[in-house]
């Protein structure tokens, strides 16, 4: 019986109530992606250095596997980005609810000797409001059928600089977008947009999926056609996010731009950046995805944030205007190697495009990221598990 | 005259002269505000007045009422009440309608912190007790079985009233056993 396995038995019988005290039985303090049968021993490249390839890293280095993370931005974080010295408090640019079980957090770092603590607030709004043909209306019930957990003190990229990318960080090269992967020959050959070429024997690819939609990387050969089509299966809609500090609060927890019977509508929304983290900044956030996003993702950031001003003056007859002190947008439809939000929909089955967008090709090429997840699309969590998942796949994998 | 002896009033005059035995109840039920919250509920009631009709009787009541639910990783609440209800019965069958009006101290146990030990997954929660005031009508229906148990289920709506809190609607449906006691005699 492997370790994982027996770890998962100690939790099944954890849940009876003899059995609940001896659930201890972690006695190294490591957690269930440590104790695997490591088979592979060469070298390996992950291409990104988002919350995924961290996690790929993360995992390849406990494993002592020699590595190395080719990230196309100038930092590390992809899609979960921190934003400093705009509120009194650290502001997540990018992912920043927590969509599970914060517990998930422990299980990510997967490390019981971990000695550390992080804070998290449950994310469920009071006031609520909709603003739907020139007025504004509370639906305030409706934060009881909403919870969600968010960072305190710290952000998604925190939680990443903190616990998962120390080890990681002797390996990975940022601004180093990769152009190219061969397969062709003995080893792997993946080559920069300096034309630098590094051989590994295998690799796995952490990309947004909108990355390899938009064909920014050529796979030499070509991927199969179960794979191409996969990719291309999986809509990764426009996405941005922009922050308003004001004087003065005069909005609710939330706002929603639309009917609040239409779940389209929540696509665009505006809420208190600093629900519960007893802040003194009144920052107030907006979130917009998929087709509303359309209308703002073609224009500057001065462009956007005038308009969504104008809109907020509109639904709350000029206080944004009277109040606004500084804003910021977050475009990352503009962002060179993300190019969108996250996965959303999937035409076809989802459970087919999954299987086909999870499965190595070759026995070289590993996939991982949100978009790959197999509980938890679209989440950080969900990218960092797939990672992992994707690497015990590639070390239990012989040479 | 007090509202309630004036709806008694009224009934009685609407019905007959002959009156029903009043009984006691004790209500003992699953409930679940807006759909989400599980959680239990314990109601007590008496009759005050009772009136007979050709088909049904009618029946004013009184009593307390307890609830807790909650909802995990987000609140434990608890509520304590009183309600006066109509309840129209079929004197044959035994179904019955009847209306609710209930106010009620909702204290909420409110989650507003986390702290998640990284090593171990455990969770430390911080709870504000949070207050509210629950005026709330409702309407349930059911059947007096034989040997005076017998079935409820109903709907009940409002608004929590809190000075720490924006307000908001509520809602809840019920469902559960009933039983019968005789109150000593007819008023």
């Amino acid at each position: 019986m492997k370790r994982r396995d027996f770890l998962q038995a100690c939790a099944a019988l954890s849940s009876l109530p003899f059995f609940a005290g001896l659930a201890g039985c972690e006695g190294d303090g490591r957690g269930e992606y440590w104790d695997i049968d490591v088979r592979f021993t060469g070298k390996v490249i992950v291409i990104g250095a988002g919350a995924a390839g961290l996690a790929a890293g993360y995992l390849l280095a406990r494993h002592g596997i020699d590595f190395e993370i080719l990230e196309a931005a100038p930092q590390m974080g992809g899609r979960v980005r921190r934003l400093d010295d705009f509120a009194d408090f650290p502001i997540d640019l990018g992912a920043e609810w927590i969509h599970s079980d914060p517990a998930v957090l422990s299980r990510l770092i997967d490390d019981s000797q971990v000695n550390g603590s992080v804070d998290v607030v449950p994310y469920s709004p009071q006031s609520i409001e909709a603003f739907h043909n020139g007025r504004r209306r509370s639906y305030n019930f409706g934060g009881k059928y909403y919870s969600e957990f968010k960072f305190k003190r710290t952000t998604w990229y925190g939680f990443l600089e903190t616990f998962i990318a120390p080890d990681v960080l002797p390996f990975l090269q940022l601004d180093t977008p990769v152009v190219s992967v061969d397969r062709s020959g003995d080893r792997i050959v993946v080559t920069d947009a300096r034309g630098a070429r590094r051989e590994a024997d295998r690799v796995v690819v952490t990309t947004p999926l909108k990355v390899l939609q938009d064909d920014l990387i050529d796979f030499i050969p070509s991927l199969p056609a179960a794979k191409t089509n996969a990719i291309h299966a999986v809509t990764i809609p426009n996405g941005l996010k922009a922050f308003f500090v004001f004087d003065q609060r005069f909005y609710p927890d939330l706002l929603v731009m639309g009917d609040p019977l239409e779940d389209a509508s929540y696509n665009k929304l505006f809420f208190d950046g600093a629900f519960r983290k007893q802040a003194d900044t009144h920052l107030l956030s907006f979130f917009c995805v998929g087709r509303p996003a359309d209308a703002y993702a073609d224009l500057d950031d001065d462009a956007i944030i005038d308009t969504l001003i104008g809109e907020l003056d509109e639904a709350f007859d000029g206080a944004a205007t009277r109040h606004l002190v500084r804003a910021r947008v977050q475009n990352w439809s503009a962002e060179p190697y993300v190019r969108g939000a996250y996965s959303n929909r999937w035409a076809g089955g989802f459970e087919r495009i999954l299987r086909n967008l999870r499965k190595p090709v070759d026995g070289a090429l590993y996939w991982a990221g949100e978009a790959m997840s197999s509980s938890d699309t679209a989440t950080v969590h969900g990218a960092m598990q797939s990672a992992y998942e994707a690497v015990v796949d590639l070390l239990e994998t012989p040479d | 005259m007090t509202p309630m002896l004036a709806l008694s009033s009224a009934l009685g005059a609407a019905w007959a002269a002959e009156t029903p035995p009043s009984e006691n109840w004790l209500r003992v039920g699953v409930t679940a505000p807006y759909g989400v919250q599980p959680g239990l509920t314990l109601a007590a009631s008496t009759d005050l007045a009772t009136w007979q009709g050709r088909r049904r009787d009618a029946a004013l009541s009184v009593g307390p009422r307890l609830a807790g639910f909650g909802r995990p990783h987000n609140h434990i609440s608890g509520l304590l009440g009183a309600e006066a209800s109509v309840r129209w019965t079929h004197s044959e069958t035994g179904r019955f309608v009847s209306i609710d009006g209930g106010l009620g101290y909702l204290a909420a146990a409110q989650i507003t912190e986390v702290q998640v030990d990284l090593g171990s997954g455990e969770l430390e929660r911080t709870r504000s007790l949070e207050h509210h005031f629950l005026p709330t009508l409702g309407v349930h229906f059911g059947r007096n079985a034989p040997h005076k148990v017998g079935w409820y289920a109903g709907l009940s709506a409002g608004r929590h009233l809190s000075p720490q809190t924006p307000d908001s609607l509520w809602f809840t449906a019920e469902a559960g056993v009933r039983f019968a006691f005789p109150a000593g005699g007819a008023r």
